[in-house]
């Protein structure tokens, strides 16, 4: 099968007239059981399999794939992607070539110390039984609990007309907890989530095992909150508000592919200052073990570490092939998919606001009024504008450098370059935090993480 | 092209495979079956930039072993994969705890007469064809030198779907669905604005692409030049787009009937009284002739139905599908879905149908026109939450109102206010409805919301 999908790719360039031809095959296998207040509800078994052949000729892509793999179904839809694309390519008005690159050859695997296919499903069954157990008998005032453990298992092999033959192992475990406590009419929600690229140790560690207990402290902690107050404050963010922040609000804006749209307030601000100087934002697939990291791309290009921002300042965005071919720069490896049904996009992997030079302390030290905001419910921007909206888990009124009350259903927004530049301190705990990724429909694993940062003048939207 | 196998009918797949595994060891046994041609084209910055053709067909197999339940999937319809699937799913049903909720699934029953129209055309259609359909859309955008960016794509789906179970269901429908949307950038000296419309139907002539041209890049032009209003409380004005997600969320998730006897619905314990106003009637209807959500039957084959959620402002019925009413003794719905509607990797949850806000008197302009002061919001990216009934809702795309008109485009501005205050205070429901992904939404106003504004 390897042998045809290679030379599919070539027949394209050669025989069929596409400037650049590109198949993907997958093949994953997975496992998922959720079990909602002690009763395992769901389990699911998972087998994806199926093929993606891309066509590119000056400016137009021809897409198709199906699932499933027959030889016969190949060689047609190498014909139609093809036909797509010279039928796009004469009508479109923005013409351009890819780069010529040199063909990628590797073949990568994922470290895994347990392989999760030798644990036997009822000793995961009794896992979330035990996690469901556990904040259950966390509180009387624990109403549901939903705990979730999934794994994904395979391989992809990605081939191009360069010569590129690259194969890569996938391998990802994810541990999560959502539970809800009610009081006096008034319900919250905790939610706890442990995952990365690995095997089944990342289920086994210390921090799993304790998931359904922080999940249910953190909703019956919430039970005691007030609604947020309005108005503009000076905001502390918790590491897991700013992985979120900083990727929404600025990572998306780095993606080259919207920079080409018109549609990223970064756009041609290369060298230009973006945020205060202690603000350094890394985008790195490269870091072991996270469940955004990956060795090679989907367009089969290996991966690095990329620094988006550097005290302050724009210095590269993230690329595909064609995003690079058309900024002529090196591509990044960038490019990723959800599965071999789509096409690939530039997205992120693990983002974070790396290191300051403070302590946690000193970033609330001295401050006389503010908020403290933890954790993010959900966040989105306009990446044109750069106008952000975040959902945060909680938030404390923060008087005189110490925590206070304890408030609820809090909302903050501004714009994100007026926002990094009013960075004031950025402490010396970086974090990471795995969660999913949508874009264009398509939903990939990442991480976001950083500090403790301090940022002046935020607009915090509440209820009362 | 034959790369889907069109030739095979899923229905005597799905019963032939259900016969053969009937010897295995599990009581029950349901094989869900799907092939899903998507033909699609996207227009990017004014450019044609992709045409694609997608062929998805998979099964999935729930098994119930007792009171014990599995379920696999494979993008496949190979039998041996099938038989793996439904293989895989016995296994793990042998494994997970009973749930002593779970009585039995759907039994096959008779089937309501619903109409719906299949575009024949989006069976066959070439990527050549959605070309033109964005073109057109492309187009319609170029309506004033400061569009900078017109972002279109054109999606057309055929689906054919079928279900089997050994209580007696065998059933399959075709559904063709056509959707186009526009994202418009515009730019002045100092700064960018955006605007985004969409429209989904069942057929192709019903999607008016010119107007989702024009209308995303009114809409843009329009919100050049925003301004930071100030804090306070003020009446607001919901466009459809926003009533659907108000009501999406905020009546028909909350009203879920898993949400509600799992106790994360602010709904929860409310049913028969008052959530809302007498003005408030909202219904959930699988049957309405030709609605984008329309089928005879739901996800897991049961028989869809009207639903009466809210009657002028009470809360009369909960949604379910069939676990969640057998559990309660009372009638199922027929609310099943699998994912974003028939997906074969999704396990069957509850969602709502066509989603019927019962329409009013006047429309937008009318509720700007009264007003001495307000807020008017088209679009939010924002939700209601769903357990506390509280929602915040950035104006991303707002005006500020000033003696009957729509004076300046608004930017920063968060609606605060809970749902059932929401509810009570609505002082008009339009009539100018629209289909917003399975939601039939009209314009709304609210009398006072909390606003915070950006200064």
């Amino acid at each position: 099968m390897e042998d045809l999908i290679l030379k599919l790719a070539e027949r394209g360039v050669e025989k069929l007239g596409a400037e650049f031809v590109e198949v993907r095959f997958q093949k994953v296998k997975g496992t998922g059981i959720l079990a909602v207040d002690g009763v395992t509800k769901e389990a699911v078994g998972s087998f994806n399999i199926g093929f993606g052949i891309r066509a590119f000729k000056s400016g137009a892509w021809g897409f198709s794939a199906a699932t499933a793999f027959k030889e016969s179904f190949v060689e047609e839809a190498l014909e139609s992607a093809v036909k797509i694309a010279k039928r796009a390519s004469e009508i479109t008005k923005e013409r351009f070539k890819l780069a010529d690159l040199r063909g990628t050859k590797g073949i990568s695997g994922v470290p895994v110390k347990v392989n999760p296919r030798d644990i036997p499903i009822s000793d995961k069954v009794k896992f979330v039984l035990d996690l469901s157990s556990q904040a259950k008998s966390f509180s009387s005032k624990v109403v549901n609990t939903n705990i979730f453990l999934g794994e994904t298992e395979g391989y992809a092999i990605i081939a191009n007309s360069f010569g590129s033959h690259v194969r890569k192992k996938v391998s990802r475990v994810r541990v999560g907890a959502t539970v809800y406590a009610s009081e006096g009419g008034l319900r919250q929600r905790g939610t706890e989530v442990v995952g990365g690229t690995g095997g089944y140790e990342i289920a086994q560690s210390e921090a799993a095992h304790i998931l359904g207990k922080t999940a249910a402290e953190k909703a019956v902690r919430l039970l005691g909150a007030k609604p947020a107050p309005s108005g503009k404050f000076t905001v502390v963010l918790d590491p897991r508000l700013v992985g979120v922040f900083i990727h929404e609000a600025f990572g998306h804006a780095c993606e080259a592919d919207k920079v080409l749209a018109g549609a990223s307030l970064v756009e041609g601000k290369i060298g230009n200052r973006m945020g205060h100087s202690s603000v350094t934002i890394i985008d790195d697939p490269t870091i072991g073990g996270l469940y955004g990291s990956y060795s090679y791309d989907d367009e089969g290009i290996a991966s690095r570490r990329r620094v988006l921002v550097q005290n302050g300042v724009l210095k590269e965005y993230l690329h595909s092939i064609e995003t690079a071919s058309r900024m002529n720069v090196e591509p990044n490896g960038a490019a990723r998919t959800e599965d071999f049904m789509s096409t690939p996009l530039v997205r992120m992997s693990n983002t974070y606001i790396s290191a300051g030079g403070c302590k946690v302390d000193d970033v609330f030290d001295g401050l006389k009024r503010g908020v403290y905001a933890v954790g993010s419910e959900y966040g989105y921007v306009i990446p044109a504008t750069g106008q952000f909206t975040f959902k945060c888990e909680y938030a404390h009124i923060i008087k005189d450098g110490e925590l206070r009350e304890l408030v609820r259903d809090v909302a903050l927004s501004g714009l994100i370059v007026e926002t990094l530049k009013n960075v004031e301190a950025v402490a010396n705990d970086v974090k990471f935090e795995p969660g999913m990724c949508g874009k264009s429909g398509q939903s990939v694993p990442i991480s976001t993480g950083g500090p403790h940062i301090r940022v002046a003048k935020i607009v915090v939207g509440g209820m009362r | 092209m034959n790369v889907n196998n069109n030739t095979i009918d899923l229905l005597d797949l799905g019963e032939k495979l259900l016969r053969k595994t009937e010897k295995q060891r599990c009581d029950q046994l349901e094989i869900f079956l799907s092939r899903e041609t998507m033909t699609s084209t996207e227009i990017e910055k004014g450019s044609v930039k992709k045409g694609e053709k997608l062929f998805d067909m998979g099964v999935s197999a729930r098994t119930v072993i007792g009171k014990s339940i599995g379920f696999a999937y494979a993008s496949s319809l190979n039998e041996e994969d099938i038989q793996g699937v439904i293989e895989e799913a016995a296994s793990l049903a042998r494994v997970m705890t009973p749930d002593p909720d779970f009585q039995s699934l759907p039994r096959g029953e008779s089937y309501p007469e619903v109409t719906k129209t299949i575009d024949e055309r989006i069976y066959t259609v070439d990527v050549e064809e959605t070309v033109d359909m964005a073109t057109r859309v492309s187009n319609a955008a170029q309506v004033d030198p400061r569009i900078y960016s017109i972002n279109v794509s054109v999606e057309l789906t055929s689906l054919d779907v079928a279900i089997v179970n050994n209580l007696g269901i065998s059933v399959d429908e075709k559904h063709s669905f056509a959707g186009a949307s526009a994202n418009v950038i515009s730019k002045n000296e100092s700064e960018m604005a955006s605007g985004f419309e969409f429209q989904e139907a069942r057929v192709i002539r019903q999607i008016d692409f010119d107007w989702i041209g024009r209308e995303a890049a009114e809409q843009s032009i329009r919100s050049l030049g925003a301004r930071k209003i100030s804090s306070g409380k003020l009446p607001v004005v919901f466009g459809p787009k926003v009533t659907a997600g108000i009501l999406s969320s905020g009546i028909a998730a909350a009203s879920n009937a898993e949400n509600i006897q799992r106790k994360r619905s602010y709904l929860t314990g409310k049913l028969g009284e008052a959530i809302g106003n007498s003005s408030l009637t909202v219904i959930d209807d699988g049957t309405l002739e030709n609605g984008l959500a329309t089928s005879s039957f739901d996800e897991e084959g049961a028989p869809t139905s009207k639903t009466t959620i809210v009657e002028k402002g009470i809360l009369k019925s909960h949604l379910h599908n069939s676990y969640t009413a057998r559990k309660e003794g009372v009638r199922n719905t027929g609310n099943a879905t699998r994912g974003g509607g028939w997906d074969y990797r999704a396990v069957p949850g509850i969602g709502h149908t066509n989603l019927i806000l019962n329409p009013g008197k006047g429309d937008l302009n009318e509720f700007v026109s009264e007003l001495k002061e307000g807020l008017l919001v088209l679009y939010t990216g924002d939700r209601p939450n769903l357990t506390t009934g509280e929602l915040s809702a950035q104006a991303t795309v707002g005006f500020k109102i000033e003696r009957g008109s729509v004076e300046y485009p608004v930017k920063q501005a968060m609606v605060g206010i809970s749902l059932l205050e929401l509810f009570k205070s609505v002082d008009a429901i339009g009539r100018d409805s629209r289909q917003i992904s399975g939601v039939i939404a009209p314009s709304m106003r609210v009398s006072e919301a909390a606003i915070s504004g950006g200064t």
